[in-house]
């Protein structure tokens, strides 16, 4: 736990703790008003997830959304890098695309998985196509900052040395850079699986969005809190346990915070 | 053969009204191989400019400065000469260990690989820092980066080289060791230094000429030499006689002049 979370995990598990028990007595609350369906119980909606994992419920819906997300946030990732990075370096092209990246941001999410399933059917590139198209002006943004922040006197001394391209861009620039592809995928991931879900809510026949959807129209207020909660779960172990932990190794060089 | 040879040289920015703002006028000034010469003057003139000219980082509008076996002039492709630069800050790259940072400009240098480990042993053990080669830069203290960064600039063995201001951030007790360490790696080396600073007692301690500046642009005041043998000591009353006589025709001649 200290690895993951921190000297201050305490504080983190006691803010998971209170939660559970604020849901906890508000739960009760609305029994004892006559409304048992609104807000089900922490245990009744635990019991609802590992119902649904006996069923193998979670495993045919998750991973299928799972697989969406990562493939709509690894384009976005790896098209914003290329974007972010010229826009950075180039003055021309920032200006350039200076107006389609604030474009791309004020698209609301809806219309780009609208575009996308009329664009290519109810399929999996169109799932694929709206998750990347959503994540990638976020990405573009944070790469971009980035790019724009590596410190000239260093490139200057670089090149005072005569360091070759190559390892300036490797030793100098990437390093520099490597902060903001660690906080844009950790942005971009999140970006993915909301718009994931709401694509999968229109488009699919199987997923988490499909799953909720599905909850909804059976008015089964402890399958979509179940949903939600199995979706914060995964997302949480992604942020707080892959991310930071690749992120912890790679950025070892950086005076720790606590 | 001077390494350093520096004529007519001029250079103006484009000022916010379209005008052109002049940073250096028509200056002229030879160093001698190994010479110690500082470049004195105000603070924002010109002279992190010329270093930069030096460095191959920027073309004049006008003149030449030869620099090793590099020509600089208006219009010429900037290439940046073979010298050892030491910046005002350390410059080191956070995430590489001492010993990688210097390894990166040996590399640049064309070091053979062999024999990075002997140099850097060699060079951080002469301002008593090998025991630090594998740290990162953040776990060592300001004095001990600015050493790190002399160490860089050194460890190439260029014939030149290049300091801006090297002292100009540390506090006063700090400035005094690494200015030691700074003296004896360049005594040890041989190289020719073109030195800029703001701070006349440093100029007149570390030099074997200053050439004091005059300020906007920048032209050449003055040609002092400092005759004195090494080592020199700080309280030394004839280097003290100097340092007043320079500060009293800096102030009078050119900062009350400047400010006219």
């Amino acid at each position: 736990m200290r690895r993951i979370l921190g000297n201050h995990y305490v504080l983190y598990l006691a803010s998971a703790l209170c939660f559970l028990a604020a849901w906890w007595v508000a739960s009760l609350v609305a029994v004892r008003a006559g409304f048992s369906n609104i807000l089900p119980s922490p245990a009744v909606v635990a019991a609802t997830i590992v119902e649904l994992g006996r069923e193998g419920e979670i495993q045919r819906h998750l991973f299928l959304t799972l697989w969406r997300v990562f493939a709509g946030f690894a384009i976005a990732e790896i098209l914003g890098l290329v974007i972010g990075t010229v826009m950075g370096l180039n003055a021309k092209f920032e200006l350039f695309a200076d107006g389609w990246v604030m474009i791309l941001l004020t698209i609301p999410s809806l219309a780009y998985s609208i575009f996308a399933l009329l664009a290519f059917g109810l399929s999996e590139t169109a799932m694929i196509a709206a998750i990347a198209a959503t994540t990638l002006p976020y990405v573009v943004v944070n790469i971009w900052s980035g790019v724009k922040a590596v410190d000239r006197g260093l490139l200057d001394m670089a090149r005072a040395f005569r360091v070759k391209r190559r390892n300036t861009l490797r030793k100098v620039v990437l390093p520099q850079i490597t902060p903001y592809i660690f906080s844009s995928s950790r942005y971009g991931i999140g970006i993915a699986w909301k718009i994931a879900v709401v694509v999968e809510l229109m488009g699919a026949s199987r997923g988490v969005g499909y799953m909720l959807n599905y909850s909804f129209s059976l008015f089964s207020m402890r399958h979509v809190l179940a949903w939600t909660a199995i979706v914060v779960v995964v997302m949480l172990f992604i942020e707080l346990v892959a991310i930071r932990l690749i992120e912890e190794r790679v950025l070892a060089w950086r005076p720790k915070a606590h | 053969m001077h390494p350093i040879r520096v004529e007519g040289l001029s250079l103006s920015f484009p000022g916010r009204d379209g005008s052109r703002l002049p940073v250096l006028d028509n200056v002229s000034f030879d160093v001698g191989p190994g010479e110690f010469v500082s470049l004195l003057g105000p603070s924002g003139c010109g002279k992190s400019t010329l270093l930069n000219i030096a460095a191959g980082l920027l073309a004049p509008d006008a003149g030449v400065m030869r620099i090793g076996d590099i020509v600089i002039r208006a219009g010429t492709a900037l290439v940046p000469p073979r010298v050892g630069y030491v910046f005002q800050s350390p410059r080191l790259l956070n995430w590489l260990t001492v010993a990688q940072n210097i390894e990166l400009v040996l590399d640049a240098a064309g070091t053979p690989r062999r024999d990075w480990d002997g140099v850097i042993d060699r060079y951080l053990s002469m301002v008593g820092l090998r025991a630090f080669k594998d740290k990162h830069p953040l776990e060592l203290s300001g004095g001990m980066r600015h050493r790190v960064a002399l160490v860089r600039a050194l460890a190439i063995e260029p014939q030149i080289i290049l300091m801006d201001e090297p002292l100009g951030a540390l506090d006063a007790i700090t400035a005094h060791r690494v200015r030691d360490d700074l003296l004896r790696l360049w005594q040890a080396s041989g190289a020719t230094v073109l030195y800029v600073t703001h701070n006349i007692a440093e100029a007149v301690q570390l030099s074997d000429r200053v050439m004091l500046l005059y300020d906007r642009p920048t032209s050449v005041y003055r040609d002092v030499p400092i005759p004195f043998a090494r080592p020199r000591r700080t309280t030394d009353p004839k280097l003290l006689e100097l340092e007043a006589h320079i500060t009293e025709d800096f102030f009078t001649n050119i900062i009350r002049s400047s400010a006219a």
